[in-house]
């Protein structure tokens, strides 16, 4: 497999605060998911991957260009990344045509009928073409994800990155943005960080668990499932030790981790309890269900 | 069937497809395309497909891209290409940066207008080609909404900058005229200051078409402290305002812009679909 982002013992420091420990990753075509808690580094990693932020060492290659090398590499690599930032502030009296072609500017597409067949394409993806005109003010806040969304996927570039990208987007338009990024994926590295484990579950390729700054994890959906076989129960009552446990809608308490009591029984893992066994690795207190 | 007794022949019908007939031929063409399906039938695949392209790209602009401002309307006249009137359409509808901007512009003025015969003086005129366009960066840096993404694509930053110096300068014109008339009693001294920082930014873009942005940086800064120093503190505050120096500047604006014009021709430069 080929790598499209190579990345070197990338770290990361504000003040005396360390964002990111030593990290080294490759990357090739696919969709990774990137999941942690708040203040994970999550964040931070993406940022430096999209050269918004410089690293504190390191280095980061994307479509072998060296991003943190001198602005002619670095410029060559920006050709290739296409990003959506975690919070993005649209300008509201642009419509929403006029915000991906003045992206597209920026990303060098100066020829304006070719830059405008480009835009139209990208606000299809998204399903915002019925929208083009209007201004991004009478967006709804769906509308105006996809739209930042449609942003970074102008020009097909070789490294998607996108923070959070399912936030606020009710479950058919995420299961289209689906679609999108894993045709996308065929050619291309999408990175997203998520808290929508279960995006994880339908869409990635490979798992990044970043936890304090560190991967604690990486590997396929089905090796992170593995980490918790055998460790989901449903019962009556939460497990002794139980890492998570929250009572379902059946009546019956779903406990990850800890051991078992009378009446309980296997269940079949999910990302999610795998993603909090990682998490909490030891018991800490939390909102659980009652006995 | 066309029952019409005579048809536009194919060289005529060439002529008219290509828009190269006279009013008059061309509204006789016209009339008689209304009645005759065979003839208009035979006109379709003479319209060049790239004409029609182009009719077509406009009418679809006019439609889905908002107006733009009458600056930059301006400014495509005099030649500017599509794709930086986007910039600065777009520098336009941000705006809170863009109105940060032409405050910048208009301190600017204020401050090389005002400077005693000091040592201040001096630092405003060493600084004086940088001041609207750190403005307008600083603008863009604190409020731009996208400033993330726009940072994180292969466009020019200095360019980006430079262009949008380049319509705050001409947009900060109007108000320069309301402030100076009321602050100072005439909006010359306000005024005067416009026309050489134009000058400069119109030749840094056209400058960046050739060398890297630290070069274009490194000569434009040093031959402007080169001729403060040469000239005097003082005599340059007196020569700013002089009737030959503002055609000097309005000459170099002109000339850069005419440049960059044909520099930005496809092909002269290569570069990006």
């Amino acid at each position: 497999m080929t790598d499209i982002v190579a990345v070197e013992d990338l770290t990361r420091s504000y003040g005396s605060t360390v964002a990111l420990r030593p990290t080294s990753l490759r990357l090739g075509p696919g969709v990774v998911g990137l999941l942690g808690p708040n203040g994970a580094g999550k964040t931070t990693l993406l940022r430096m991957l999209a050269t918004a932020l410089p690293p504190s060492g390191g280095r980061i290659r994307v479509g072998g260009h060296l991003a943190t090398g001198s602005l002619a590499e670095r410029t060559a690599a920006r050709r290739l990344i296409g990003y959506l930032p975690q919070e993005v502030t649209l300008p509201r009296g642009m419509t929403a045509f006029a915000f991906v072609d003045y992206i597209a500017v920026l990303k060098e597409w100066d020829v304006a009928a070719t830059r405008h067949r480009e835009v139209d394409r990208v606000l299809d993806l998204v399903g915002l073409g019925d929208r083009r005109t209007r201004p991004v003010r009478k967006l709804s806040g769906g509308q105006r994800r996809r739209l930042a969304i449609a942003q970074a996927l102008v020009g097909d570039p070789a490294l998607v990155v996108l923070d959070e990208p399912t936030t606020g987007l009710d479950p058919d338009q995420r299961a289209s943005l689906r679609d999108v990024l894993s045709a996308r994926a065929h050619e291309a590295t999408v990175l997203l960080s998520t808290h929508q484990t279960e995006d994880v579950a339908a869409l990635c390729d490979r798992v990044i668990v970043l936890i304090g700054g560190a991967v604690l994890f990486d590997g396929s959906v089905a090796d992170l499932l593995a980490v918790a076989d055998g460790q989901v129960w449903l019962g009556p009552a939460a497990t002794d030790g139980a890492r998570a446990s929250w009572r379902t809608g059946t009546g019956q308490v779903r406990s990850v981790g800890g051991t078992p009591g009378p009446g309980s029984v296997p269940a079949p893992p999910g990302v999610e309890d795998a993603y909090l066994l990682l998490a909490r690795p030891t018991t800490a207190p939390h909102e659980g269900a009652r006995p | 069937m066309s029952t019409h007794p005579w048809h536009v022949d194919d060289a005529l019908l060439q002529r008219y497809a290509e828009d190269r007939l006279g009013l008059a031929a061309a509204a006789s063409v016209e009339t008689h395309l209304t009645a005759c399906e065979r003839c208009r039938a035979a006109v379709v695949p003479a319209i060049p497909s790239v004409a029609a392209g182009d009719l077509w790209e406009r009418v679809r602009s006019e439609i889905v891209l908002p107006r733009e401002a009458a600056v930059v309307r301006v400014l495509r006249r005099l030649g500017l290409r599509d794709s930086d009137a986007v910039v600065l359409g777009a520098s336009r509808a941000l705006h809170l940066p863009w109105a940060l901007a032409v405050v910048g512009a208009l301190g600017f003025a204020l401050a090389a207008a005002t400077a005693g015969e000091t040592r201040g003086r001096m630092l405003v005129l060493l600084v004086a080609p940088l001041i609207p366009a750190l403005a307008v960066v600083a603008a863009h840096d604190s409020t731009d909404p996208v400033r993330e993404i726009a940072e994180t694509t292969a466009a020019s930053k200095l360019r980006l900058a430079l262009l949008r110096t380049l319509v705050a300068l001409v947009g900060s014109v109007p108000p320069l005229l309301v402030v100076g008339l009321a602050v100072t009693g005439g909006a010359l001294d306000l005024l005067v200051w416009v026309l050489p920082a134009l000058a400069l930014t119109s030749l840094a873009l056209v400058l960046l078409t050739w060398w890297s942005a630290r070069t274009t940086a490194g000569v434009l800064v040093a031959g402007w402290v080169a001729v403060c120093t040469a000239v005097g503190v003082g005599d340059v505050a007196a020569a700013i305002g002089h009737p030959s120096t503002q055609a000097v500047a309005l000459l170099v604006s002109a000339v850069a812009a005419a440049v960059l014009v044909r520099r930005l021709e496809p092909g002269v430069l290569g570069g990006a679909s």
